[in-house]
């Protein structure tokens, strides 16, 4: 059974520290539901788990299976199991989604996958997710709605099968019923194939129907606080004013440099 | 196969013609399509230093030309159309060979309603140009040129495309998209967009790209398990494969989109 452990990670970008010190593990079969305030660093955790160029890990590990993760390239990472769908998928003109993910699946096994499986597959899965029988050959998320993308994003998943996966704001963009439809699919691949979730959302909806397991609030590049779906919905109802009270939280206000314009009063601004 | 100094053909009744160009010398080729008649024309460069190329394209025609330059040897490829009044031009340029190449394309829409859409997809190894107009010369004209071109280490491209429209050419469209990528020096492409307007009555737009493979693509790609040359390689054929998608006969096409991809996998794996 898969496990991935994350012990006292730091990351910065550009310079600028974003993850202080995380610890979390998360394993086979279990629903991570990850929170935060806006800017505190929950993004930053996937990618870097992922392996973004941008985002530089400065001390502390992440094991998957017992494997170094950050010795290995992002593709490494992806064929070891882990996947993340993403908040703002890319699009890729010319790359058709049937080429691009028969390329990505043969990408993991000796064997390329036969085109008669993969096209019944795929059929199967965009009918799951409720998708326009024409997603195979569009190119990759050009012209995709909001929704689209991150539909599109789970038909990766369930086609890639990984092992432990993570989903960043896939909620966001989509309706009501496409809500459901990613919520159940996500769900009946945990319960199918055993998948790990590391889940980052805002709203409580979708964590009602995925049920995670664990609960963890990220605030300024660190844990502060764990639970279970019951915090999920102390937050939605109360926010996390009375977390900042409790950890006796004070976060510092970036400060806004005041742009002066020449209908300013320089006396009021001097005394300000 | 053509390997006289000049040809004409004259083409009366709907049909696909296929010619191949294999000449030491300088060729002249002619095409005359007559009003109302839909034909597909498929040009296969295997040799020739320079080729004049005139077409002719009658009133409500359909005309669609592909020219495919496989020549080892450099090429200049002078090719100039009129269309006339409620006529169709799709005019292709895939180059894919690994020889230096020059093409100037001239287009008239001498025609009220006459339609040109003009593409070129280029696998740049050596140095190649292309210099294209696309000329409304009546009203409700339109014209869409879509390039794309790929640069590999050694490659240069020029790509200069204008779209122009006259005085009293009202209601006329021209719309342009060129595309370069390049896998190292970003100056060894030059797109220069051009849109000559001397009338109010038009819609005319241009995009322009130029720069190497974006990093967050290569980023989402190589997150779904394809290694860096994949990914590459991926991109590079969603680059180019689009111009044979303009094929009709679907065996044509599918033998270009094979004829495409070998050449992606070998230039991309080297």
């Amino acid at each position: 059974m898969s496990v991935l452990v994350i012990e006292n990670l730091h990351v910065e970008i550009e310079g600028k520290e974003i993850l202080k010190g995380v610890d979390l593990t998360v394993h086979a079969d279990e629903i991570h539901a990850l929170m935060g305030p806006n800017g505190n660093g929950k993004s930053t955790l996937l990618a870097a788990i992922m392996g973004h160029p941008k985002y530089h890990v400065t001390s502390g590990s992440i094991a998957f299976d017992g494997k170094d993760v950050l010795s290995m390239s992002v593709d490494e990472r992806s064929r070891a199991g882990l996947f993340l769908g993403m908040q703002y998928p890319q699009e890729i003109s010319g790359v058709t989604n049937s080429d691009f993910l028969r390329a990505a699946m043969n990408a993991r096994q000796e064997k390329p996958v036969s085109l008669f499986k993969f096209i019944k597959e795929m059929e199967g899965t965009i009918k799951e997710l409720q998708m326009k029988p024409d997603l195979a050959h569009r190119y990759l998320n050009e012209g995709f709605s909001g929704g689209e993308k991150k539909r599109n994003e789970i038909v990766q998943m369930k086609m890639l099968k990984p092992t432990m996966a993570m989903l960043d704001e896939i909620d966001s963009g989509l309706d009501v019923d496409a809500l459901k439809i990613v919520a159940n699919a996500v769900v009946d691949m945990k319960e199918k194939e055993h998948l790990g979730l590391l889940v980052v959302s805002h709203y409580e909806r979708f964590y009602q129907l995925l049920k995670p397991t664990h609960a963890h609030v990220l605030i300024d590049g660190k844990i502060v606080y764990e639970g279970d779906q019951s915090l999920v919905e102390k937050i939605d109802a109360e926010g996390y004013d009375w977390l900042y009270k409790q950890l006796n939280i004070n976060l510092k206000k970036p400060e806004r440099k005041q742009t002066i314009s020449l209908g300013s009063c320089a006396v009021k601004e001097k005394a300000k | 196969m053509i390997n006289e100094l000049a040809e004409t053909l004259e083409i009366n009744q709907p049909q696909s013609v296929q010619l191949i160009v294999d000449s030491a010398e300088e060729c002249h080729l002619c095409v005359n399509v007559k009003e109302n008649v839909h034909c597909a024309l498929v040009l296969t460069i295997q040799n020739a230093p320079q080729i004049e190329l005139k077409l002719h394209c009658g009133q409500a025609s359909q005309v669609n030309l592909f020219v495919m330059n496989e020549s080892a040897s450099k090429v200049a490829l002078n090719q100039t159309a009129e269309v006339k009044e409620d006529g169709l031009l799709t005019l292709s340029f895939a180059e894919f060979n690994e020889a230096a190449s020059s093409i100037t394309s001239t287009v008239e829409l001498a025609g009220t309603a006459a339609v040109c859409n003009m593409n070129s997809a280029l696998l740049c190894k050596m140095e190649k140009e292309m210099v294209m107009m696309i000329h409304h010369k009546a009203s409700l004209t339109s014209s869409h040129m879509n390039h794309s071109g790929v640069l590999l280490e050694g490659g240069k491209l020029f790509v200069d495309a204008t779209g122009k429209i006259d005085r009293g050419a009202k209601g006329s469209k021209s719309h342009q998209k060129s595309r370069a990528l390049t896998f190292d020096q970003p100056k060894s492409a030059t797109v220069l967009p051009q849109l000559l307007i001397d009338e109010n009555d038009v819609e005319a737009s241009h995009v322009t790209s130029v720069g190497q493979i974006d990093e967050n693509q290569m980023y989402y790609l190589q997150s779904r398990g394809l290694s860096k040359s994949q990914a590459t390689q991926l991109i590079t054929l969603g680059a180019l494969m689009p111009i044979a998608e303009v094929l009709e006969d679907e065996t044509l096409k599918a033998q270009m989109k094979l004829k495409i991809e070998a050449k992606v996998n070998e230039v991309c794996s080297m």
